[in-house]
């Protein structure tokens, strides 16, 4: 058999030959005794590979991986890999389904038994009878996907649209897992571990582009992704079990707040039209706000207690973020469903509806809101428009820089303004972030550095002697 | 694969989007398996499964293509391009011998499933002839569809294909000419 004799009876399986080819094939395969024996042994080959679909270990790998790490707390995750969120969705949805099908349910978070009691509201089951499995839980982490304008997008501000429903435990039993872009910026922190988004998360680095956010203390933030062309928000929660005195104080249409409550029977909400309550799973409740007011969250438990939580829903504000501006330099910022457009400075910044769009060029150096009216609700901007400045007026004020070595720990800037700072011989510099520029003065002994946004960065600067610095930098407003 | 689920999940209803990942999560894990990167499998099952739920709305429930076809092409793209991102050697794959230098498989051939050797023997074959054996004859691709994915002409995986078979059908020889009801429980 000769490899030519193998392409032939390749051919001759996938049906690929012509009439005539195929039967020379047939009529040695009459008379070729080896020929034939290879052809047996290729139809037996695609039979068996046809058969062959996932196997055990595939189907293990799938569904056992994300209980085990559900069930057994944060340092799993290091070791199994970020594989556990994305694979929660398909276990956690199995082993409610299999668990609501044979007793009580044991929930892969907290581990804690919880009767499915005889109550008015039975949260077990859906409406038509089957197990409640906890997909729409689950799937969040899945769905967390943080999506950058793309390359060729240009100056375009990708619409700042909190992705409503992301939360994560203050124990870090539920992180949230990010698919981030390679270029991609958290809040001028680079991946490294340590405290991002004020104080509540923290975005650990785990293998290839997964982030994995968990909370550090209660509260909600705002974490954003940056690169060139624009920038994404995703709005935080970080929530606990709220105590009974506790005002839990929602936004309407905004972020689901979710509160852990393991053993609940039933509950009940004042006024529906002012909150909108879902049980997420068996221990925990979706509360979204739907209109500004008050009400009052009771719920009743299996061990015989009842609380109370009074609730707060305030009006919408949607604050855009700050869009940092050069003098005549336009750049697009996306707004669907804007039906009107107000500026309160005019002579600083110029603004044209572009369809769906609207065209932002600064005229001079300054701050202007730009208020964009969508439905009922008003989406507020804060436009900076930078002056321009050349190089010699960068450095004016370079008499009195001080030092590098001065700024040992963290360099603090103020938006918009430009810092001086007296490097000494540099071999190079760079910065972290889109939103930080630094240029050297023509001497090479003194760094200008300015930042168009409040952030947090690093200044990575190498001298002259080999040495390299890595130096924080905080821009506040 | 219930088309109305994968309807559903179009919708970006959640609930619907978790049942098809865990239908189809294992055939996404032996893909990742079978065609991925070494050594990455997690990760790469991972962003597999982000990237199918990405390209979702594209599948045309009423078009021609059966869904578990058109994710098996789409995994397989989204691996490719992957790989390419990886792409660890300069060596043409196919240049590699054909049948690796492991011990005669009919040695150990004695008990055990032909399932169990072929996926041995899938191992050992270079990437490019694997991947084409795995997207014709296991997962039943046409020859063009492979050779588009693959980004080569159609004779190339002709080549690649017979050269598969060629190097499993003699590395499995004993196995194969088990009767098949006796030989795959």
């Amino acid at each position: 058999m000769t490899p030519r004799d193998w392409e032939l009876l390749s051919s001759w399986v996938d049906g690929a030959l012509t009439p005539d080819e195929a039967r020379a094939v047939e009529q040695r395969l009459s008379t070729d005794r080896d020929f034939a024996l290879a052809a047996a042994r290729l139809g037996s080959l695609e039979t068996a590979a046809r058969a062959l679909g996932p196997t055990a270990a595939d189907v293990a790998t799938w569904t056992s991986t994300a209980s085990t790490v559900v069930a057994g707390g944060l340092s799993l995750w290091w070791l199994l890999g970020p594989l556990a969120l994305v694979l929660a969705a398909g276990a956690v949805v199995a082993t409610r389904t299999s668990t609501a099908t044979e007793g009580p349910a044991t929930s892969a978070l907290t581990g804690q038994r919880e009767p499915r009691g005889p109550a008015p509201h039975d949260m077990e089951r859906s409406p038509n009878g089957g197990p409640m499995p906890d997909a729409s839980f689950a799937a969040q982490t899945l769905l967390l996907t943080l999506l950058t304008a793309g390359a060729d997008a240009g100056p375009t501000e990708a619409p700042f649209t909190a992705d409503a429903g992301a939360f994560v435990d203050d124990a870090g039993t539920r992180p949230i897992l990010l698919q981030v872009d390679e270029r991609m910026l958290l809040h001028g922190n680079d991946w490294e571990p340590g405290p991002v988004c004020e104080t509540s998360v923290r975005v650990d680095r785990l293998p290839g582009r997964q982030r994995m956010v968990t909370g550090r203390g209660l509260g909600r933030c705002r974490l954003r992704a940056a690169r060139d062309g624009g920038s994404r928000t995703l709005e935080l929660h970080v929530v606990d079990q709220p105590s009974a005195e506790r005002t839990l104080e929602l936004v309407v249409d905004g972020a689901t707040t979710i509160v852990r409550v393991p053993g609940l029977v039933r509950f009940s909400i004042g006024a529906p039209t002012v909150v909108a309550v879902e049980r997420k799973t068996p221990s925990r409740l979706g509360l979204q706000g739907a209109r500004a007011g008050t009400t009052t969250l009771e719920a009743w438990f299996a061990d015989g207690t009842h609380r109370k939580w009074p609730i707060l829903v305030k009006p919408a504000e949607l604050e855009g973020p700050s869009i940092a501006l050069k003098v005549k330099v336009p750049k697009v910022l996306s707004l669907e469903a804007t039906s009107e457009l107000r500026v309160d400075d005019p002579s600083v910044v110029e603004v044209k509806p572009l369809g769906k769009s609207v065209l932002l060029t600064g005229l001079k150096g300054g701050r202007a809101v730009l208020e964009a009216v969508q439905g009922a609700k008003t989406k507020r901007f804060v436009l900076e428009v930078l002056a321009p400045q050349t190089r010699n007026e960068l450095f004016a004020r370079a008499q009195g820089a001080p030092p590098l070595a001065d700024f040992p720990e963290v360099l603090r800037l103020r938006v918009g303004a430009v810092t001086v700072i007296r490097s000494g011989p540099l071999t190079s510099f760079s910065v972290a972030g889109g939103w930080l520029e630094a240029v050297r003065s023509e001497d090479g002994q003194l760094l200008a550095i300015t930042a168009s946004r409040p952030l947090e960065s690093h200044l990575f600067v190498q001298r002259d002697d080999g040495t390299l610095l890595w130096i924080p930098v905080v821009a506040d407003r | 694969m219930d088309v109305e689920l994968v309807r559903q999940a179009q919708t970006r209803d959640r609930r619907a989007q978790a049942r098809l990942l865990r239908d189809v999560g294992p055939l996404l894990a032996a893909l990742v398996r079978r065609l991925g990167i070494g050594g990455e499998g997690a990760d790469q099952l991972q962003s597999v499964t982000l990237h199918l739920l990405a390209v979702l709305d594209r599948f045309d429930p009423a078009g021609p293509a059966k869904f578990t076809t058109w994710l098996t092409t789409v995994v397989t793209r989204f691996l490719l391009m992957e790989r390419r991102k990886h792409r660890p050697e300069t060596i043409p794959l196919d240049d590699r011998p054909l049948v690796a230098s492991t011990p005669d498989p009919s040695e150990h051939a004695e008990g055990q499933s032909l399932e169990v050797l072929l996926e041995r023997a899938l191992t050992q074959l270079p990437a490019g002839q694997r991947r084409a054996f795995v997207l014709a004859s296991m997962q039943g691709l046409e020859l063009t569809a492979v050779a588009e994915l693959e980004e080569v002409p159609v004779g190339t995986i002709k080549s690649r294909l017979a050269r598969a078979r060629m190097a499993l059908a003699i590395s499995l020889g004993p196995a194969l000419d088990r009767p098949q009801s006796g030989g795959v429980p």
